[in-house]
């Protein structure tokens, strides 16, 4: 019998063996891959991210459970896809201009792809143009800006007034050391989330 | 140029750090004040049109130099000390990256050891960077002898040179795949360390006594800051088991050193350090955003208490509350002034609410 829980726990410590080939037993048992997905997956990541939170794990813990989760995907995506689930949402992601920050960036997009998002990886330095491009040109309902500089989060507010200028559709969340609620107010930024787990949370807020 | 250490009374500002070194307290706290000076002079030299230039002409940053150490005011223990340059990333780049100038506060160098197991880490004297950052040393030294103190330029250790060269994420991963080949990096890492800071030191003493970094203290010896960015990202048990060795090496080394304890996420490594035995201290940084540093009295406390030296700074208006709450063995704190007026008040006051009776 496929043991979910059991996925979730050798996610959690980042035993990237164990995980596929649980779920490739699943699989082939016929469980259902979203219930792989979210019960599995998505339920392991959760954990990990609050682990992170609470200063358990670190970097480094993360990045395996993530990396995890990334080849188990590679095995679930098609029967995902067979079976007409669609990403929770599409998230353009990127450190703004200037700044070459991009561990936390990182970190957010693995969570968002461990919460079921289809994540666009926009890099570093990036401008605002080309956050709206990317937006445009993958249908993306979210940017998510990262910015760990005094110096470039004012860079922020350009990308806010370039997707409106664009005319798009799409909401925006920021985050990153610096960044505050009240930042992310005055600059008419859609949301803000302090750590990796609460930027999944936003993100399905700000969706769904 | 007017020399600024006649400016100073440097004898005196010497004994007073062979004094906190020993953690005692030389008739008051050490205090570093600096502030413009009250005649200071807008900037007057051409300024290179690219960023590289920016970083890299020796012209310029002599200017540079002359002109932050002419029209700066030195109160107490503060030092006129001017590094030379090229970004925290320098030592991967004497490693073989190519450093890339962003902008006027930034550089940095790509990562480029794709192979972590076949990496032999070399240092090159001939290299491109290592030249220059040898021009930009050579030539402050000249205009500093006798005027003003020259920074041992800014050395990333094993730890972030590793970053830097392979990607902190990657890092991050190699750590758990493959530990053996970051252990056997590691201390190839600090030899090459020692070589890179003997180097500079030669020179710098060229024209100098002791050695200071852009952590403005003086030692008669040979001294700079220890640092590990990357630390901050991980476990305490693994920064104790891959790159609290080199620490240790280092501090031993070295006549006098201090860590450089950047932010909350590396505060757990804090025991680890405090128990190396031949660490003179730690310089805290509570880190971008966070509370004002009277609110680590107790992270502070917690140095001091355990026999070890403080570097901090902190605002103007926060000194005397600092000075009220800790201990003064072995604590220095750096502060900047907008005014001479209020930085000798300043300095007054410390010294008249804080002064202690020499030793008998
Ligand atoms: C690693 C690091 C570097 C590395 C970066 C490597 C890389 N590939 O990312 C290197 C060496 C290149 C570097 C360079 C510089 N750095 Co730096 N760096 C750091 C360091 C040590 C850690 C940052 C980090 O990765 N934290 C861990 C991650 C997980 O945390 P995080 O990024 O905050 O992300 C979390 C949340 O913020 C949030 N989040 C992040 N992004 C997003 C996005 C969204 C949408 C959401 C919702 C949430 C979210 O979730 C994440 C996970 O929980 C910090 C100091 C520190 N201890 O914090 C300095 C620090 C950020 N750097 C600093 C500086 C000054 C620089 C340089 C200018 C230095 C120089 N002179 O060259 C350059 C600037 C380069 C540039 N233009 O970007 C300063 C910033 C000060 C300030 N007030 O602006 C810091 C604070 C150090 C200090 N104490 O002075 N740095």
């Amino acid at each position: 019998m496929a043991d979910l829980a059991a996925t979730a726990e050798a996610l959690i410590r980042g035993d990237r063996d164990t995980v596929v080939n649980l779920v490739k037993q699943a699989l082939d048992e016929g469980v259902d891959a979203e219930k792989i997905l979210d019960e599995g997956l998505v339920a392991g990541m959760d954990v990990v991210g609050q682990k992170f939170k609470n200063n358990e794990f670190y970097v480094p813990e993360v990045l395996i459970a993530a990396r995890a989760m990334n080849a188990s995907m590679e095995l679930l995506e098609p029967a995902l896809a067979k079976s007409g689930v669609k990403p929770a949402g599409v998230v353009v992601l990127g450190t703004v201009k200037g700044d070459l920050h991009d561990i936390g960036k990182n970190l957010v997009g693995m969570m968002l792809k461990g919460g079921g998002f289809r994540v666009v990886d926009a890099g570093i330095d990036v401008p605002p143009e080309r956050f709206v491009q990317l937006a445009q040109d993958n249908g993306a309902q979210l940017i998510g800006l990262s910015a760990l500089l005094t110096t470039t989060m004012t860079q922020m507010p350009n990308v806010v007034e370039a997707v409106k200028e664009a005319g798009l559709d799409v909401k925006v969340m920021i985050g990153g050391a610096p960044i505050t609620q009240e930042y992310a107010d005055e600059i008419g930024a859609d949301g803000y989330a302090p750590d990796a787990a609460s930027a999944v949370e936003m993100a399905r807020g700000l969706i769904g | 140029m007017e020399s600024a250490l006649e400016r100073i009374d440097f004898d005196a500002v010497k004994q007073r750090f062979d004094a906190y070194w020993r953690r005692e307290v030389p008739g008051r706290p050490l205090i570093g004040i600096t502030c413009p000076r009250d005649d200071a002079k807008p900037t007057d030299y051409p300024v290179p049109d690219t960023v590289e230039a920016r970083w890299t002409d020796v012209g310029y940053q002599c200017d540079r130099a002359r002109h932050q150490i002419e029209n700066t005011a030195y109160f107490g223990e503060a030092l006129p000390v001017f590094m030379p340059d090229i970004g925290p990333d320098s030592f991967s780049a004497f490693l073989g990256g190519e450093l890339v100038f962003l902008d006027d506060q930034t550089s940095w160098v790509r990562p480029f050891v794709d192979d972590l197991g076949g990496y032999v880490p070399a240092f090159d004297p001939g290299g491109k960077w290592w030249r220059r950052i040898c021009d930009l040393l050579d030539a402050v030294c000249e205009i500093a002898k006798g005027n003003f103190l020259v920074g041992i330029p800014d050395l990333h250790g094993g730890g972030d040179a590793l970053a830097a060269v392979r990607h902190p994420d990657k890092l991050a991963l190699d750590l758990y795949d493959e530990p053996a080949e970051v252990k056997r990096l590691m201390p190839a890492l600090t030899r090459i360390y020692r070589e890179v800071f003997e180097e500079y030191h030669r020179r710098a003493s060229r024209v100098q006594d002791g050695s200071t970094t852009w952590i403005h203290v003086y030692s008669r010896g040979s001294f700079t800051a220890l640092q590990n960015d990357f630390s901050g990202l991980i476990s305490p048990a693994m920064f104790a088991e891959f790159f609290l060795p080199e620490v240790e090496d280092l501090a031993g080394w070295l006549d006098n050193s201090l860590y450089h304890l950047d932010g909350p996420t590396a505060l757990g490594n804090l025991p680890w350090l405090l128990d190396v035995k031949e660490l003179d201290g730690i310089q805290w940084v509570p880190g971008a955003g966070a509370k004002p540093m009277s609110e680590w009295t107790d992270v502070c406390a917690q140095v001091l208490e355990a026999g070890k030296c403080l570097h901090i700074s902190c605002g103007a208006h926060e000194v005397e509350c600092i000075l009220s709450v800790l201990p003064h063995e072995g604590l220095f704190i750096r502060t900047h002034c907008s005014t001479e007026a209020e930085a000798r008040r300043l300095l007054r006051s410390v010294e008249g609410r804080f002064a202690r009776p020499p030793r008998p």
